[in-house]
């Protein structure tokens, strides 16, 4: 009876966990998706907008002393204007090329950004001093028997749920979200029908990037960990989220992020964190191998 | 109202359209008949913005158009139905006839328009949440007349909308295209390899082969003509 219930709270304490970081793969897997939907370009350097949501917010809060909330939303608001900067310099221009010089130059992006991040914060893993957050983000909010949710955990899964319920808004029930899909279904007739592409190609880039920017805050309080690296391994699981669920599909991404977490944290929990980051790239291999177009996603044509 | 002069157009190394001059008057149906591979609908692609102008001009109302983006195109009172119809397969009925008004300011009058085309097409008003991609061709071709009447145009280019309708489909959609024009007052430019059908709606035509313009007169003296009775009226 003992052992049973040891059991049971092993699981819940792991579905807990995977929840709460499949909640942020889904907010970074919209924006590769998204991306995808309207250019049809892997954005590799969407995990560098992360990383730099993260270290914005970090750095505002502990060189500058903003507050915590002024540095996040700042820092999600600067990342949505760099995504757009981002689309302008270094995509738009090869909007006609083949797509393997824009695939070549995303990748280019990303180490540009990586090393940036580099060169001004250093190699070292940051962290915020425990008096510069809200003292109740690492209290225990929940527990019942072994079972615990922090504050943390309820907080990004509040953010997570509130983005992703404004970003479905967004897409199905605006102007702007209809002219998305609408250009990722028929990029010319959505052009015939007045239809700025670039502009909602704009706004694409950042809304994709403002949610990299809450993931990238998010998981810098989650493990209290800011890294230049943190954008490449988060955005591969991401990623494959993205892909899980059926690239160019906003719902896939949704549903990819959250099984992606949960397998994760229940393979952590049973067999052995090492295999943590194995899963993803296992799971991504066997979407590619067995069923390209993803769990939701169409395979004939692209949507966001 | 509508003025090409020598336009040319390529795809890569392919010379699309040679030199190609016509004019649209205001208030006018005039058509563009040829055969497959003629240029007609790289014509149209060009006078919306979507296909590069190599050399010549586009005038629109006096004002040149030809470097100008699609959408701007569309502001300025252009709007086309493209070949194939091109509805968005994934959107509902009514998210594709709310895309047509996108760019128009008026939200109150795409509202008026919308009921209007709805009254006007019972069945997209029975359809209206159905995806665009179940429809059939006819609903289709009606819908992406209706999607394009949305944004309200002064120059309404249609580009084959009688491909692959039965015969009394298409004389329901050129009943429609009569009455676009004379209720409404749009100036409307017909692409078509129905020869019989433009003709006979048309004030004035012109016939397009390999990217040129080789014949151009009123449409009932070319629907005599024994050149285009030979040629592409069976
Ligand atoms: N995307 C493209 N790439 C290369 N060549 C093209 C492209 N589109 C059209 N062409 C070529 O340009 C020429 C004109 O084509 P266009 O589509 O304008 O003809 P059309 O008169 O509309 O024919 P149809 O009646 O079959 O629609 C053709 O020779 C065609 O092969
Ligand atoms: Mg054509």
């Amino acid at each position: 009876m003992e052992n049973l219930l040891e059991m049971s709270s092993l699981f819940l304490q792991q579905l807990v966990n995977g929840i709460t970081l499949g909640g942020v793969y889904a907010l970074i897997a919209v924006g590769y998706t998204m991306v995808y939907g309207v250019i049809q370009l892997i954005n590799f350097a969407h995990g560098e907008i992360y990383m730099f949501g993260a270290f914005l917010a970090f750095a505002m809060v502990t060189v500058f002393n903003v507050p915590f909330f002024m540095a996040a939303i700042l820092s999600i608001i600067i990342c949505a204007c760099f995504g757009i900067v981002l689309d302008i310099i270094a995509y738009r221009p090869l909007r006609k090329a083949p797509r393997l010089a824009a695939l070549i130059t995303a990748i280019g992006m990303s180490l540009f950004l990586q090393n940036l991040a580099l060169m001004i914060w250093g190699g070292e893993i940051q962290s915020y001093p425990r008096e510069a957050l809200p003292a109740f983000f690492y209290q225990e909010a929940i527990a019942f028997g072994d079972v615990t949710i922090t504050w943390i955990q309820v907080f990004i899964l509040l953010v997570t749920v509130i983005f992703m319920a404004t970003l479905h808004f967004i897409i199905h029930r605006t102007a702007v979200g209809t002219a998305m899909r609408a250009i990722s279904q028929d990029k010319t007739t959505a052009a015939l029908m007045g239809i700025n592409v670039n502009r909602v190609i704009s706004f694409t880039f950042a809304l994709g990037s403002g949610l990299g920017a809450v993931a990238g805050i998010l998981v810098g309080l989650y493990y209290n960990a800011i890294f230049h690296m943190m954008g490449f391994i988060m955005g591969v699981k991401a990623f494959a989220a993205a892909v899980l669920g059926g690239i160019g599909s906003v719902p896939g991404a949704m549903l990819g992020g959250g099984l992606l977490g949960v397998a994760e944290a229940l393979g952590a929990g049973y067999l052995s964190s090492a295999y943590r980051d194995g899963i993803s790239y296992g799971v991504m291999i066997l979407i590619i191998l067995f069923k390209p177009s993803g769990l939701i996603g169409r395979s004939t044509t692209e949507r966001v | 109202m509508l003025k090409l002069d020598n336009v040319n157009s390529h795809y890569g190394q392919i010379h699309a359209l040679k030199g190609i001059s016509l004019e649209v008057e205001q208030g006018s149906i005039c058509c563009l008949i040829g055969a497959n591979g003629a240029g007609k609908s790289t014509t149209l692609m060009a006078i919306s913005g979507i296909q590069p102008v190599s050399s010549g001009d586009v005038t629109f109302e006096g004002e040149s158009i030809k470097k100008m983006t699609p959408d701007k195109i569309v502001r300025k009172g252009i709007i086309q139905v493209p070949e194939g119809r091109r509805i968005f397969p994934y959107l509902t009925v009514e998210e594709n006839l709310m895309i047509g008004g996108y760019a128009n300011p008026d939200k109150a009058k795409v509202a008026e328009i919308a009921d209007k085309y709805y009254e006007i097409f019972p069945i997209l008003k029975e359809r209206c949440n159905q995806l665009g991609g179940t429809l059939s061709g006819g609903e289709q071709q009606m819908l992406a007349i209706a999607r394009a009447l949305m944004g309200s145009p002064r120059l309404l280019l249609l580009d084959e909308p009688s491909l692959g309708l039965a015969p009394l489909i298409v004389e329901n959609i050129m009943k429609i295209i009569k009455q676009i024009r004379e209720e409404e007052g749009i100036t409307i430019m017909l692409v078509e390899q129905n020869a019989q059908a433009a003709l006979e709606l048309s004030d004035f035509g012109y016939v397009v082969e390999t990217g040129e313009v080789v014949l151009e007169d009123k449409a009932d003296k070319l629907l005599n003509d024994p050149k285009v009775k030979e040629a592409y009226l069976g």
